[in-house]
């Protein structure tokens, strides 16, 4: 870490959770401390604003900059990563206030290892039948873009990316770096299949490698761990992973921080509080100081 | 079998798992009236159960159910197959239990809805389960867009076509002396682009017990929401004054409309009414919370 940096040097990466749930909005009295908002996470650096995912979250995000910043003479300018296209990560975007200001302009990053193209998936969720307004209504301007290039650039920001092998259908993890400081978000992916009998011990040493080389030394990972130990068997195949092997992959790969993400449905915030105890007993157990918490729906944190 | 009727002595009792229109909104502002996209459970003789529409509200109504998993027989209706009102689908959980019979109908595209976010919505078509897999026997019933759906001995149920982009149902439940109306996603208006006006609407409300009915928005927002397809809660309180209804309920939440703001909306609904004369009940629909009728 430099001593005494530029001003450059000293930026820092906000990150907000806006959306922390998995797989539905569970709004009520039980979700209040964490958030029944589904996925979507902001990084913002000076002025340029990061959008990780598109859940129900994003409408909050939406409501703020709009009170702030949107509908001047400026162009306000999103960039918005897609994991993958699962409707919790997707159905919030046609609630994203800046959507309908003509100032606005957003670019979509999403995967290109798709059977359909990133653009007719997202018009599919707004089509007629089912939305009543339609994606080429909008008045901002939205720029549709399967990644292709291994590195994006947003200023002093650099994003890449890699494809989890885990999950139904795919999905994208993400890191976001700024002078040596890295953000891993990793959400949707069934780690725990690595440790399935039919994986042989070459191709999981080669998966293990490639996910601890990726999230190796984050200042945060935001990873999903939706289902507990005793969970995961029913849900095998859904494509979340378990929290303890998820807590022990990332002591491995020695993250600083765990923000633990993608909140299964039925779980109530007293029940969250209960796994935060036994993951701190965890990770005490094997002598590491690594920071660990669940996601917290409007919590924010400088990295 | 369940051990105790579900209602008794001709009532009918209807049950809100979600409140909330568009998308739903968990937090805070929401507590009250409850942030749950539309689902609503109706309660009637010869222990039928109906549920109205599967928003995310149809999760933790499932949740309710597993007392009954040994045999579940229930009804599902439609009214139309916007996301916020098919979604919760896939999370209803008596769609996985072996001895469940989801008995359908509603909107004639209500099976093309509910398969959606199975075989396509979850992205493309990679939902872990596929609609045909689910262990749950789901019959379309097909008779809503005919006529009158008879269940049981007692119960008839109606419909009447919505003034809402890409159209849909409104339901009329009629139990010996008793009538329940639900009316979601219609915007009253006196050139209704479906041929419908407010009078028709306050013909098939006339004289219900209760009157369910979309009031997404203030007076002063319907300029800027013309043609969306909902109504002000000024234009509601009317229509159901003039069909002398016993009770009203507004229904379909707008997604920024907080707790606060809905007791105010409450409010003047009951000092308008009280001006005009009516002993009509007035509240805005909270998640949770059962009336009988």
């Amino acid at each position: 870490m430099p001593q005494e940096g530029s001003v450059k040097d000293r930026q820092t990466m906000e990150v907000t959770f806006w959306g922390t749930r998995g797989s539905i909005s569970t709004p009520g009295r039980g979700t209040e401390k964490y958030g029944g908002n589904t996925p979507c996470v902001s990084v913002t650096v000076g002025d340029i604003q990061i959008i990780l995912d598109a859940g129900t979250g994003i409408r909050n995000l939406g409501l703020e900059v709009d009170g702030e910043s949107i509908g001047k003479e400026k162009i306000s300018r999103f960039h918005l990563f897609l994991s993958h296209t699962h409707w919790d990560h997707i159905q919030g975007l046609p609630f994203f206030q800046p959507l309908y200001e003509p100032h606005a302009h957003l670019t979509v990053y999403g995967s290109r290892k798709k059977g359909r193209f990133l653009s007719s998936i997202l018009k599919g969720q707004m089509d007629v039948d089912y939305f009543p307004i339609g994606l080429s209504e909008l008045a901002a301007t939205l720029d549709i873009q399967e990644i292709s290039s291994r590195v994006i650039r947003l200023g002093p920001v650099m994003v890449d990316w890699e494809e989890q092998s885990f999950h139904p259908g795919g999905s994208v993890r993400y890191r976001l770096s700024l002078n040596g400081k890295k953000i891993v978000y990793a959400t949707d992916v069934e780690l725990d299949r690595l440790y399935e009998p039919t994986i042989s011990k070459r191709e999981r040493e080669a998966h293990l490698k490639r996910y601890i080389k990726f999230v190796e030394n984050a200042d945060i990972l935001i990873a999903d761990g939706q289902y507990t130990e005793e969970e995961y068997p029913k849900k095998a195949g859904w494509g979340h992973t378990s929290i303890p092997v998820l807590i022990d992959l990332a002591l491995q790969a020695q993250v600083r921080q765990l923000a633990i993400f993608h909140h299964d449905p039925r779980r109530l915030d007293a029940e969250i509080d209960d796994l935060w105890r036994m993951g701190l007993e965890r990770i005490k157990a094997k002598g590491s100081h690594m920071t660990l918490f669940w996601a917290r729906e409007g919590m924010t944190l400088a990295i | 079998m369940q051990a105790k009727a579900l209602v008794t002595g001709g009532m009918m009792k209807v049950k809100f798992w979600g409140t909330r229109g568009s998308i739903a909104v968990p937090g805070r502002d929401t507590i009250k009236y409850g942030g749950n996209t539309t689902c609503v459970e109706v309660m009637l003789e010869g222990d039928i159960r109906v549920i109205i529409d599967a928003g995310t509200g149809i999760r933790p109504l499932g949740e309710s159910l597993e007392p009954l998993r040994p045999n579940l027989d229930i009804y599902l209706l439609i009214t139309h197959i916007h996301w916020d009102h098919i979604l919760g689908f896939p999370f209803f959980e008596p769609v996985y239990w072996k001895n469940c019979r989801i008995n359908i109908d509603g909107a004639p595209t209500c099976m093309k809805g509910l398969r959606y976010p199975f075989d396509n919505m979850m992205g493309d078509g990679f939902f872990p389960v596929k609609f045909h897999e689910l262990n749950a026997q789901i019959n379309y019933l097909d008779r809503l867009r005919h006529g009158p759906l008879v269940l049981g001995d007692t119960v008839v149920v109606e419909k009447i076509d919505l003034q809402h982009p890409q159209g849909g149902y409104g339901f009329k439940f009629k139990q010996g002396n008793k009538t329940l109306v639900f009316i979601s996603d219609n915007e009253l208006r006196l050139d209704g682009w479906r041929g419908q006006t407010v009078k028709d609407f306050v013909r098939f409300s006339e004289g219900a017990d209760l009157l369910i009915h979309d009031s997404q928005y203030l007076p002063e927002e319907m300029e800027a929401k013309k043609g969306w397809g909902h109504s002000d809660y000024l234009t509601v309180l009317d229509t159901g004054i003039q069909a002398g209804v016993g009770r009203l309920v507004l229904f379909h939440h707008d997604p920024s409309r907080k707790d606060s703001q809905l007791d105010e909306i409450v409010a003047t609904c009951k000092k308008k009414a009280k001006e005009r004369g009516t002993s009509l009940e007035i509240d805005a629909a909270r998640e949770g919370e059962t009336i009988e009728v």
